[in-house]
Order: C-alpha cells, then sequence, then structure tokens
C-alpha cells in the first residue's frame, strides 16, 4: 500500500511510465488504484518510432502489472520521508 | 481461459439493473452468478492487427461489443466471436485518429504462459492491437470508463512481483507473530491492533 500512497501524492504531476513491452509515455497522473493501475492524461509516446499506433491518443489506462518503471518527478518526492516509510515498512515484516 | 479466443455465443449474462434486483435477496449460489453487463455497444466494428487465426476482417466489420464484468466480448453479426479476457488488456486508450474516434487497446498475450501456438510470419511480438470503431463519438467515454471498471475487477494473482507491499498476502513462514502482540511497551503495532481487536478474551471476561 506504500507505494500506491506514494502514487496519491503524485496526482497531477508529469510522470514517465515504461512498460514491460518497452514502451514509454509520459503524460500527467490523474489517478492510481491498489492495484497501481494508472491513468494517464495528455500523454506522449517516448518513442514514438518504434509504436507508432498511439498517435492520436491524449488519455490512456494501463494496467498496473504491465509496468516495469515509473518515472517520478524529484522535486515532487521527499525521498527522505520515503526511505523512512519504506524503512517502517519492511522492519513490520521481519 | 486463453488471453484471446473465439466464441460462438455469448455467456449468460445480467445488467447492472438486473443484477441490482439478484443481490437484493441471497443467491442459491454464489458459484454461478451470471455475469454483470457493463455496456454494450451495437453497431461497432474492430480492427484486430495482427489478426487472429478463424477471425477473418469481414467478422471484424460489423457487430456488438459486449463488456461483461467477466470477458470483453465482440459478437460478429456473422455469427462468430471474439473474447478477450481482462488481464490480457494491458493498456486502453481513446483514440482520435484519422479513421474516426475509437476505443485502442493494446493486448499482450504472454501474461497466460501460454506458448504462442504457431510463430507469426512477421516479427513475433507478442503483441496485438484492437481497435472498436463506434457509430458515434458520445460512446466513447462509457466504453472507456467501463473498461478501466472492469480491469480492476481482474487483478492478477497473488504470487506476482510487486506483492511485496501488501501485507495481506503474507505467507504463514512469513508472518510476524510479535508484530500482532503488544511490543515491549504495550504498544501495539498497526497490524497488532487490528488483530487484539478481536482476541481480546472480553467476551469470557468483560471486567
Amino acid at each position: 500500500m506504500l507505494i500506491f500512497s506514494v502514487f496519491k501524492t503524485l496526482t497531477d504531476q508529469t510522470v514517465t511510465v515504461e512498460l514491460k513491452n518497452d514502451l514509454c509515455i509520459t503524460g500527467v497522473l490523474k489517478s492510481v488504484d491498489q492495484y497501481l493501475n494508472i491513468r494517464l492524461d495528455a500523454i506522449k509516446v517516448q518513442n514514438a518510432d518504434q509504436h507508432p499506433h498511439m498517435m492520436a491518443v491524449r488519455n490512456c489506462f494501463i494496467r498496473g502489472s504491465v509496468v516495469r518503471y515509473v518515472q517520478l518527478p524529484a522535486s515532487a518526492m521527499d525521498t527522505q520521508l520515503l526511505e523512512d516509510a519504506t524503512r517502517r515498512e519492511s522492519g513490520k515484516k521481519i | 481461459m486463453p488471453g484471446i479466443s473465439t466464441i460462438t455465443s455469448l455467456p449468460n449474462f445480467v445488467t447492472l439493473e438486473q443484477h441490482r434486483e439478484l443481490m437484493s435477496s441471497t443467491p442459491s449460489s454464489f458459484a454461478e452468478l451470471p455475469a454483470i453487463l457493463y455496456h454494450e455497444e451495437p453497431n461497432a466494428a474492430i480492427t484486430l492487427d495482427p489478426p487472429l487465426d478463424g477471425f477473418s476482417p469481414e467478422d471484424c466489420a460489423s457487430g456488438t461489443v459486449y463488456l461483461l464484468s467477466s470477458v470483453l466480448i465482440f459478437m460478429s453479426t456473422s455469427g462468430k466471436g471474439l473474447q478477450v479476457t481482462y488481464p490480457t488488456i494491458s493498456l486502453h486508450a481513446i483514440s482520435r485518429a484519422e479513421f474516426g474516434p475509437s476505443i485502442y487497446c493494446q493486448l499482450d498475450e504472454t501474461i497466460d504462459g501460454d506458448e504462442e501456438p504457431t510463430p507469426d510470419e512477421e516479427d513475433a511480438m507478442d503483441m496485438r492491437e484492437l481497435r472498436i470503431n463506434t457509430q458515434s463519438d458520445d460512446s466513447l467515454e462509457p466504453i472507456f470508463e467501463a473498461l478501466s471498471q472492469c480491469a480492476a475487477l481482474h487483478p492478477d494473482e497473488a504470487g506476482d512481483d510487486a506483492e511485496d507491499f501488501d501485507d495481506a498476502f503474507l505467507d504463514a513462514g512469513e508472518v510476524d507473530f510479535e508484530a500482532l502482540n503488544s511490543g515491549e511497551n504495550g504498544e501495539l503495532s498497526e497490524a497488532g491492533r487490528v488483530r487484539s481487536d478481536l482476541s481480546t478474551n472480553a467476551r469470557f471476561a468483560p471486567y
């Protein structure tokens, strides 16, 4: 749930989602759910030459299970807070 | 169930209205609840690229799209149907391209673990693209929303990577019973707080 909470704080930020099929999509994070399904608005495909079929798409819904990475804006992240939170989470499990 | 397959008849389903009526009393069996229809779109056409064996471009040309809680179905006027499971849909979007607005979906069949039945003639990409063309633009938003809701009904099985964050799926061997009981100074962890609410012996010794 931690990453879900992190993403919830990042709505309306511009992020880049890299899918497991190597597609890279930059867009504004509109919403995220507990499965980390992502809705992006105003999308732009980064490697459009390899993936030409999304030219006319503005908004999309990406299934959480196909996401490899999400690139987040450093300015929107409190890395110290996130580090502390992940340390607490893993501490609960051991 | 394979990610994409052809079918010859629609499965049982009920509309949202009928579902609410059914749910107003306890059903005789929870296992056999019919699928719920989230959206029905007649006079639609699809394109599938690369095409699927057994489903020709003619079959794609005209039919009805059924967004059921269980699967997505395109039932062609030719009598053949195309069925897609929601975990197969990696991405869906509204596309406003030259050939009219449509719903664009990327399908990824590799998630099933099935081997590709025959190698493709072109480069063996595991990705397929499905476009749904509708008569009117007004249907696109409802279809997009219905796809989003149905996708959320089909999360991946536990045991995938990235389950680490979800404490609910700890294996028995990993459960920290310490966390469920009070710590040294009597303070309960978050997990412990919930559990201990249920396991007081207030029932037998209320005072």
